[in-house]
Formats: structure tokens, C-alpha cells, sequence
């Protein structure tokens, strides 16, 4: 996909563990684990919403296009 | 589907193989039609009937023979003999065959009802390889259907009913030898393969939103 989750970049800036942002948000491991690998196919704006509340960021921040061609 | 889970799974599958069993009592009888010639050389060949032997149609093909010919000719009434099994044979374990693979199809979906979704990689698979074996099976009926000429000669032949094949006229020999029953549940089967992985991408869709 073309869309980049940078959630780890954010997490890494943060000095934050993923258990951490878990346990702010209120999402699983699992659940945020998928979301930083990438293999999630969606986001809803309640989960972004929560994410950039916790990490004190933009969504711009987390998220990243970049073309397929290049 | 609540009755189905409620069932207990040896009593489901012993459920099928009473059905595939059964359903089966055609073909073999069919068999039984064609190893009690074999063994006893029994039965009337005036009146050749080469249905398609799975399940009894309007489309089966009938023959009538002519008597004089093959009374004046052994050694023809013996060919014509000898074909008629072969072409029985040949078309009781092919159809048999692909009728009991499309039964363990079935049988792997309505297994597939007692697991927490039906929308899996191996049910789409499974719809898809029901609808390819209706269509190899609708390939198989026409060229059996087209290859009796060379089972039963011309010159015995006196009349046929539900008899055209493709050389005799390219249309009618098409709309004859082709089962179009079988072809429409074919695409219903591969319509029904599209609305699975469809429901499959929905299904990992609605999962993977976080």
C-alpha cells in the first residue's frame, strides 16, 4: 500500500513502548502491533484520534504517502 | 444451520456417505446393466438406449435398431454389442466420478458450517472447483454425445430420438449435446465463488480495522 504507518518512528521519538501506548489508547498489543507492521487495511479516525492524543503528534505525523511507482 | 451445528459430527458424516451411497444406486444399477450383458449376454439390442447414466433426463438418447440388419449380420450385432458396453462403461465411471468428487465438495462446505465463518480461502476454493467439475462435466456429456456415431454404425441405425450431432447441423447438434442444466449451475456455482471471496476481503477487511 501506499499509505506508511510511521508508528514506530513516533514511538521511538516519544521514547514510548508499545505496551505503554496500549494501555493510553486502549487498543491491544496485537491490534497496534499490526498497525506498526503495516498489514492493517484501515483506521478508524477514534483509533488515530486516541494515538495522537497519547504521542502528543499531528496524524500527519503518523502517516506518510508515498507513490508505488517510485 | 442450527439444526446442522446441533448434529454431532460422525452422525453428520455418516448422514453424507448414506446419501453419497444412494445417490449412487443409479449408477450402479447401471453397471449391474452392463456386467449382467457381459456374463449372461442378455437383452434385446433392437431398442438401444445411451442415456447419460447420473440422473434419468428428457435429453437420453434413444436407438432403434434395424432387426434384419443385425439378424443377418453376427459379426455387426456383436460390434454394435461390444460398443454399447464400452460407451456404457466409459460413461457410467466418468460421470460417477465427477458426480462423487462435487459430493465430497459439498460435504467439505457443509463441514465448513460448523466453523466460525464460512468465508475462508477454503470454501471459495471449494465453490470454484464445484462449478470447474459441472463444467468439465457438461464438456464430457458432449463429446460422449458426439462420439456415439463412432460407437454405433450408420447402416444399423433406423431411428434415432434426441440424436443430432454437430455434423448434422452445427446449431441444433449444440443445443442438443449441450446440458444446459448442468452449464447454468456451473455459473451459478462460479457466481457463487465471487459473492465468497468478496465476503472473504470484507471479512479480513472489517479484522484488519483497527
Amino acid at each position: 500500500m501506499a499509505i506508511i504507518i510511521n508508528l514506530d518512528v513516533m514511538l521511538a521519538k516519544r521514547k514510548m513502548q508499545l505496551n505503554e501506548l496500549s494501555n493510553l489508547v486502549g487498543i491491544t498489543v496485537s491490534n497496534l502491533s499490526i498497525l506498526k507492521q503495516g498489514k492493517a487495511k484501515a483506521i478508524k479516525l477514534s483509533t488515530l484520534d486516541a494515538i495522537c492524543k497519547a504521542l502528543n503528534c499531528q496524524p500527519g505525523d503518523l502517516l506518510e504517502y508515498q507513490d508505488a511507482g517510485r | 444451520m442450527k439444526i446442522l451445528k446441533s448434529i454431532p459430527e460422525s452422525r453428520l458424516n455418516l448422514l453424507i456417505y448414506v446419501f453419497i451411497v444412494l445417490l449412487s444406486i443409479g449408477p450402479l444399477m447401471k453397471l449391474w446393466e452392463v456386467a449382467d450383458k457381459v456374463i449372461f449376454s442378455t437383452g434385446n439390442l433392437t431398442d438401444l438406449n445411451l442415456g447419460r447414466p447420473m440422473i434419468r433426463m428428457a435429453s437420453d438418447v434413444y436407438f432403434n435398431l434395424d432387426a434384419d440388419v443385425l439378424r443377418n449380420d453376427l459379426s455387426l450385432y456383436q460390434k454394435v454389442q461390444r460398443n454399447e458396453l464400452i460407451f456404457e462403461s466409459i460413461s457410467v465411471l466418468v460421470f460417477m466420478t465427477i458426480f462423487i468428487l462435487v459430493l465430497i465438495q459439498l460435504k467439505t462446505l457443509v463441514f465448513s458450517l460448523r466453523e466460525k465463518s464460512f468465508y475462508i480461502t477454503k470454501n471459495i476454493k471449494c465453490v470454484r472447483t464445484i462449478s470447474g467439475l459441472l463444467l468439465f462435466w457438461v464438456l464430457i456429456n458432449f463429446v460422449m454425445y458426439q462420439s456415439i456415431q463412432f460407437f454405433i454404425p450408420a447402416s444399423v441405425i433406423q431411428d434415432t430420438y434426441n440424436y443430432c450431432p454437430v455434423n448434422k447441423g452445427l446449431i441444433i447438434g449444440l443445443l442438443f449435446s449441450i446440458d444446459f442444466k448442468i452449464l447454468l449451475a456451473s455459473f451459478a456455482f462460479y457466481v457463487i465463488s465471487i459473492v465468497f471471496r468478496e465476503g472473504y476481503e470484507l471479512k479480513e477487511q472489517t479484522e484488519l480495522t483497527i
